[in-house]
């Protein structure tokens, strides 16, 4: 029997191992304990999607969208094949199961599937993740309430819940201590110091099997925790524990351990940003050049993509540039959220059109490659500043041509959320919320901009997308969103509508 | 649009001439040089880029030099049409040569037939006429006919779709 079985569930994007099953793996391996892991992830995307399609579409969003039943057709498909994952645990015999939850995406499924398991497990169950919170833009390591877990534990679904940064809990459950924090109650758990995280372990996985287009695969990878910047709007600012990352050095030479170790030479790191720290990020960018240069392989060996702040062409100019694309710097990922200064400065980016413009200058110029993000309707959005995103997404548009941008996610317009400063302080950003009820979620309204209500924020949403969509971007889970968007709507129609 | 044209030629004899045009638009006639820049308005729809070289005499080649124009590089809005090397634009390109009579005789003569057009083709040898069709917005051209970003996310988790656009219009009623 093994001591310890971990799955990771839909839905995340079929692409990667999922990371926390690498650092739990070490973590296991750390106290001597054997363990295995089941991706029923990627055999729901890799797998169900090809011997039933749609069904599986159906039930993809069924996954994402409350308001959607399953068809009786689609309703047997899942019906079998949650069964079919039973048995696969149930054929792999553990003392503790630990199923990671990594966004509300994953809850539907995760309900569905322990309510079949929980009868015929004997062992513990133990859930942790992102996903134990209910809210759907929201981290469960931070809010004060992990209400979906609190709802499998009430409903004797699972034993046990593991709420925020676990390397330090983790390996103490293992042990048997039942008295953690964050063990079955709420409050916060910080892991202090970075360098603390275990090099991950991804024996269990057959990491060419995913769906990414990088021969080899690609792994997971973390440089840090929390953010360096206090965007109004996020709650990483607010709720993240301070900045902290790994030494550079550290974190190049793990990477050339995963190298050594699997054959990886693609890396995606799943942290808030990659660029937090300069120092450090050089020093990382040095271990590999080094590395390349001691082994005699030419640039890019590895290649790297990752969260990434805009900086100035003082903070990081055309040199770094050439020096993070002779590492291996790939696809940066980008929170723009608009394209008006002003506004930009009210939700505290930290960046201008000027400097971001550099910055794809440069990404062109080297043939690396650029993701970002919008939000629509952001708090105190007036038409101008919406008339400036329309008007710098059409002169972004030669970054598109040159195959610089690879990719826009325009989200689901803005939401208030817990943690936010803009929650926080909503009176100081002139939000209002409905029924003497403060600001939350979409249920908000600015007297600052009082004909952005709802209606307003999808119809700029929509706007966007079709605009876009014109100018040739590659537009990402653009039905994803809008689903959403329209369930959000469902959701909170009695707030709308009186 | 802007429009930057690069060429490399031969000048043992003199300096090639060349017509650079856009539909009906002569945009340039004479000497060629290394580089030409023109800011031009065009309407959205199709519209053809071409470049003649005229003028190059008979006795105009000898053993080791030949009158000629090549080019180079084409960019539109800043973009070479030729950054990805798996869909080089400028290969759709056609020259159209103007045989002199005395050069198709002797191919007539050799059996060999002659083509109406050579594509593709950067070297412009003969007199003739390179042409390239494209439609403006050119920037908007570039992305369709190339995918610089080699996304293909239909049928993907991460799909975009017009009918569930459709959908939220519709029930918002943004039309």
């Amino acid at each position: 029997m093994l001591d310890v079985l971990m799955l990771s569930i839909p839905r995340i994007a079929p692409v990667r191992p999922q990371a926390a099953m690498g650092i739990l793996k070490a973590l296991c391996m750390q106290e001597n304990k054997t363990s295995a892991t089941i991706d029923f992830n990627k055999e729901f995307f890799l797998e169900l999607t090809k011997t039933h399609t749609a069904d599986a579409k159906e039930i993809d969003e069924y996954f994402i969208t409350n308001h959607v039943t399953l068809s009786e057709q689609a309703k047997e498909t899942y019906k079998i094949w949650l069964e079919s994952c039973v048995n696969k645990v149930l054929d792999c015999p553990a003392k503790i199961l630990v199923v990671s939850i990594f966004s509300w995406q994953s809850q539907r499924f995760a309900y569905d599937f322990l309510s079949i398991l929980r009868e015929l497990f004997t062992g513990e169950i133990i859930v942790g993740g992102q996903g134990l919170e209910n809210r759907q833009n929201m981290s469960s390591h931070w809010t004060p309430t992990a209400e979906f877990a609190e709802l499998l534990l009430k409903e004797k679904l699972i034993d046990w819940y593991l709420k925020g940064e676990s390397e330090e809990t983790f390996p103490k459950f293992l042990r048997g201590e039942r008295d953690l924090p964050g063990l079955n109650c709420n409050g916060v758990v910080i892991l202090e110091d970075c360098n603390k995280i275990p090099i991950s372990n991804f024996s269990d996985f057959d990491l060419t099997s995913y769906q990414n287009g990088f021969v080899g695969g690609v792994l997971p990878i973390e440089s840090c925790r929390g953010c360096v910047r206090a965007c109004v709007f996020c709650e990483m600012s607010g709720e993240h524990g301070a900045y902290r990352h790994k030494d550079g050095a550290r974190l190049g030479q793990e990477l050339i351990h995963y190298y050594e170790t699997y054959g990886v030479k693609h890396y995606y790191f799943h942290d808030d940003l990659i660029n937090g720290d300069l120092i450090d990020f050089d020093k990382f960018l040095d271990e590999i050049l080094n590395y390349y240069k001691e082994h005699d392989l030419p640039n890019r060996t590895f290649s790297f993509s990752g969260y990434w702040i805009v900086r100035s062409k003082k903070q990081f100019n055309e040199h770094s540039f050439e020096k993070l694309y002779r590492a291996g710097g790939n696809t940066l990922v980008t929170g723009v959220e608009t394209g008006s200064d002003r506004l930009r400065k009210v939700m505290k980016k930290g960046f201008i059109n000027t400097d971001l413009e550099f910055t794809l200058e440069q990404i062109s110029k080297f043939g690396m490659k650029f993701y970002f993000m919008l939000i629509s309707g952001l708090p105190g959005e007036t038409l101008t500043d919406f008339e400036e995103t329309l008007e710098s997404l059409t002169r972004w548009q030669k970054y598109v041509a040159t195959g610089a941008i690879i990719g826009i996610n325009l989200g689901t317009t803005a939401t208030i959320e817990q943690g936010t400063a803009i929650y926080n302080n909503y009176k100081k950003f002139n939000l209002v919320g409905f029924n003497n009820a403060r600001p939350t979620g979409i249920n908000w309204m600015s007297t600052e901009t009082p004909e952005l209500d709802y209606r307003e924020r999808v119809r700029r949403r929509v706007l966007v997308q079709e605009h876009v969509v014109k100018l040739g971007y590659p537009l990402w889970k653009g039905d994803d969103h809008l689903k959403i968007i329209l369930d959000q709507y469902k959701q909170n129609i009695e707030v709308w509508e009186a | 649009m802007d429009l930057s044209l690069q060429f490399t030629f031969n000048n043992h004899f003199r300096t090639p001439t060349v017509t650079i045009g856009l539909d009906n638009m002569v945009l340039y006639q004479g000497d060629v040089t290394d580089e030409f820049n023109f800011t031009v308005d065009l309407s959205a729809g199709q519209h053809r880029l071409w470049i003649e070289h005229y003028g190059k005499q008979l006795q105009e080649t000898d053993q080791h030099n030949d009158c000629h124009v090549q080019i180079d590089q084409i960019r539109f809005d800043g973009v070479n049409l030729d950054q990805l090397d798996y869909c080089k634009l400028t290969h759709r390109g056609q020259f159209c040569p103007k045989y002199t009579e005395s050069y198709v005789s002797s191919c007539r003569d050799s059996n060999i037939d002659l083509p109406k057009y050579i594509s593709p083709n950067h070297y412009l040898g003969h007199n003739g006429v390179w042409h390239l069709d494209f439609s403006s917005p050119a920037l908007l051209w570039i992305i369709t006919e190339q995918n610089p970003s080699g996304m293909h996310l239909e049928d993907t988790i991460f799909s975009t779709s017009s009918n569930v656009l459709s959908e939220i219009k519709d029930f918002f009623k943004l039309q």
